[in-house]
């Protein structure tokens, strides 16, 4: 498959990372007005072209420009579909191409906002937290690299011609959000973002451990069973049908956390059938032994320094 | 023949073998996409379990059998389905699959041009390759928590409940259309693997990068941004109300200044970077008050990048979601909780002069066994009725929910009519 991106933002550029990581040769037509276009975990195995090309030979174009960034190429929607007629085009924007916000000025955060991922990131007493970096542009991109292929695949297969496929980067985001819209649609119920400090020893935490921050997830199990779990029986009484107050566990609660490295408390609750998880950081992503036994990064050259990038989260394990 | 409706998978038959939410979510998406989804559930589960399972949407549209996979006669129709399909997934505890005889070894043996995916918390191989795990605990394994904060601060979780699994299932999506593109073109079939964790890591690419460039974690942006200022969220009339403001430009900052009494329109980016903190406490004493929605249409007016942070109550009711088709009524043969139909997210994209797929209802486990058996292995209604007598077939009940099996609190009595739910 033969991919043109032009991008301006994070989408596209996403989008045609992961298509250049499936294998797919894709060249880009850069019009980021901001270091965007320079990210080196972005345009990764790109060819760069410094004007439209012919696109003839190109099966998809995955875009972020939208019509106005098409008109300073001298082009537009229609005249592509008519004068490509294999082509598949993926538009990304942030609130789409149709709708009262499609010429609504926007941000990351302000997508984030709209997309309602927001509203319950962060902590009850103070303002919802935006999520890392530019997650909703990323996500739209990874639809708009699921789009091109599909549809290219549908061309091939003769069970699709070739469309236009407008993405709102509020819509994909939407997706991440819909178990609390169900709750409120079917139940009236009203989500809220989290407690800074629990009422008691909830099922939820995440704590100091030896080495590094662990998350422990323990749902649907007795506080009992967790509270013995981490040794606080001197603590609390175990036979206790009430949960501890909060205040009276905290302390104890952090030092038996803090004990043992987190990877331990990991693999002990792992056996448990529990979902504790370690907190990483980039740098424990990068020394990770899971990590490492699945040769999760590849190492690239930049400016005379080895880094480390993500490489995709799935691979074909056929020939391994 | 293309068909109004846009469905470039369809004639893929996809086998999945499924729980909770990530891969699901993927198989919905290929659903979406014209695949011919066939959903082989778990027998049981708690009614909280079971009642999420209804009202999440990822398991609407597929088609749903009751295999008994403990009876050597429903690993049997088991195998007998995954030599008809194009694609074979599961997202059971790592080995479950080879255990039945029905891992990736066992069934491209016979069928090489299968696409078999894996789909777990941390990937298989690997040391953490059994470990067990939901969406929020690999957004923390994967760096998503730790990136919201700086150092030595307790780490943020990601409150949606699903963020995780909702971008897995996107990404196994993704893995399934490549490789159907890719036996297309080779004739071969995969063995995929993917790892949740490791998709919410790739998602945080670009700051990893930064990170092992700089030589040092890279310190959070919060709400703010190098590029614009002043950014943030401010606080509107309301209970928990808020708005986002992003002021990129110059030009927004004087259209901003003229709205709001108290700041200075001299102010570059860098000046306003630096006194951003008392710069926001003018904005949120000018906010504070005002309804979001009207504020960010004012701003929208001047150009100014501004959108109301959404709430569950109006996020079911954004004029943008409703333009665009986002949440569609689902309607429900049977009501449930007194209501006929309820919104449901279909496809989300907007194909330019075609239709998407619509989107039906949740099917029980097992309510499918005659058709999907018929259709794709031939079986007539006698056969059919003796494997169910033999207990390789099963169908569950319908959950007779009256209420829903969550706390109490925090509930609005008026969201049926807010929402116009028919009944």
């Amino acid at each position: 498959m033969r991919v043109l991106e032009i991008s301006q933002s994070t989408a596209a550029g996403y989008a045609g990372m992961l298509l250049s990581q499936l294998g797919h040769g894709v060249d880009r037509l850069d019009l980021a007005e901001t270091d965007v276009g320079q990210d080196p975990f972005l345009h990764r195995d790109k060819q760069t072209v410094d004007a439209l090309p012919d696109l003839s030979t190109y099966d998809a174009l995955v875009e972020d420009v939208g019509a106005k960034g098409l008109r300073r190429l001298g082009t537009s929607y229609r005249k592509l579909c008519r004068a490509f007629e294999q082509l598949v085009i993926v538009s990304l924007s942030p609130y789409g191409q149709t709708g009262p916000y499609r010429d609504w000025a926007a941000t990351e955060l302000t997508v984030q906002a709209v997309g309602g991922v927001l509203h319950v990131s962060g902590y009850e007493d103070e303002p919802p937290v935006k999520l890392p970096g530019d997650t909703a542009a990323m996500i739209a991109g990874l639809h708009g690299a699921t789009a091109a292929i599909v549809s290219v695949l549908g061309v091939a297969s003769g069970t699709e011609s070739p469309v236009h496929i407008d993405i709102s980067a509020q819509d994909t985001l939407m997706q991440h959000w819909c178990r609390h819209l169900a709750q409120y649609a079917y139940g009236g119920t009203l989500t809220r973002r989290g407690l800074r400090e629990p009422r008691s020893i909830h099922t939820q935490h995440t704590a100091m451990a030896e080495d590094g921050w662990l998350y422990l997830l323990a749902l649907n199990i007795p506080w009992q069973d967790l509270a013995a779990f981490l040794g606080l029986g001197d603590h609390v009484n175990l036979n206790d049908e009430d949960k501890q107050p909060w205040d009276a566990m905290k302390a104890p609660f952090q030092e038996a956390v803090a004990s043992r490295p987190r990877y331990d408390w990991f693999s002990d609750a792992a056996a448990m059938g529990w979902t504790f998880a370690p907190v990483e950081d980039p740098f424990q992503l990068m020394a990770s032994p899971q990590m490492a036994a699945r040769d999760a990064f590849e190492v690239r050259q930049i400016d005379g320094r080895e880094v480390k990038m993500p490489r995709l989260p799935f691979r074909d394990l056929t020939d391994e | 023949m293309t068909s109004t409706v846009f469905a470039p998978l369809k004639g893929i038959r996809v086998l999945s073998f499924e729980i909770a939410f990530a891969l699901p979510a993927g198989t919905r998406a290929l659903h979406d996409l014209g695949a011919n989804v066939v959903r082989v559930p778990r027998p049981g589960g708690t009614p909280a379990s079971r009642y999420i399972g209804v009202i999440d949407g990822v398991f609407h549209g597929k088609s749903a059998i009751g295999l008994d996979l403990t009876k050597a006669s429903g690993r049997r129709l088991a195998f007998d389905l995954a030599m008809q399909a194009d694609v074979v997934c599961n997202n059971f505890r790592v080995g479950t699959m080879a255990k039945y005889g029905l891992g990736a070894e066992q069934l491209r043996a016979a069928k090489p041009e299968l696409i078999w995916l894996q789909l777990s918390g941390y990937g298989s191989p690997g040391p953490w390759s059994g470990f067990p795990a939901y969406g929020p605990s690999t957004e923390a394994a994967g760096g998503m928590n730790r990136l919201m904060v700086d150092e030595g601060e307790v780490p943020i979780r990601i409150g949606t409940g699903v963020f995780s699994d909702q971008l897995s299932g996107r990404f196994a999506a993704l893995a399934v259309a490549s490789a159907l593109l890719t036996r297309r073109q080779t004739g071969k079939g995969a063995t995929i693997d993917q790892s949740m964790s490791e998709a919410i890591t790739h998602l945080m690419g670009p700051l990893v990068v930064k990170a092992a460039i700089m030589g040092e974690v890279p310190k959070p942006d919060r709400n703010r941004s190098p590029d614009h200022a002043p950014q943030g969220l401010y606080r509107c009339r309301g209970d928990d109300e808020w708005i986002a403001i992003s002021v990129r430009s110059n030009k927004d900052w004087h259209y901003l200044c003229d709205l709001v009494g108290d700041l200075d329109p001299r102010l570059g980016l860098a000046a306003r970077q630096a006194r951003h903190n008392e710069i926001d406490r003018s904005l949120a004493a000018w906010t504070t008050g005002q309804d979001k929605n009207e504020i960010a249409i004012r701003l929208q007016g001047l150009g100014i990048a501004a959108a109301p942070v959404r709430t569950v109550v109006d996020g079911n009711l954004d004029p943008q979601f409703k333009s665009r088709g986002s949440l569609a009524m689902t309607r429900h043969p049977v009501p449930v909780l007194g209501q006929s139909a309820h919104p449901h997210a279909p496809l989300p994209w907007r194909i330019v002069g075609r239709r998407r797929r619509k989107l039906t209802d949740y099917r029980l486990p097992g309510q499918d066994n005659h058709a999907v058996l018929k259709s794709w292995l031939g079986l007539d209604a006698d056969r059919i009725r003796a494997l169910e007598t033999e207990g390789a077939l099963f169908s569950e009940q319908p959950l007779d929910i009256t209420e829903p099996p969550y706390a109490k609190a925090n509930v609005d009595p008026d969201f049926a009519d807010k929402l116009e739910l028919p009944e």
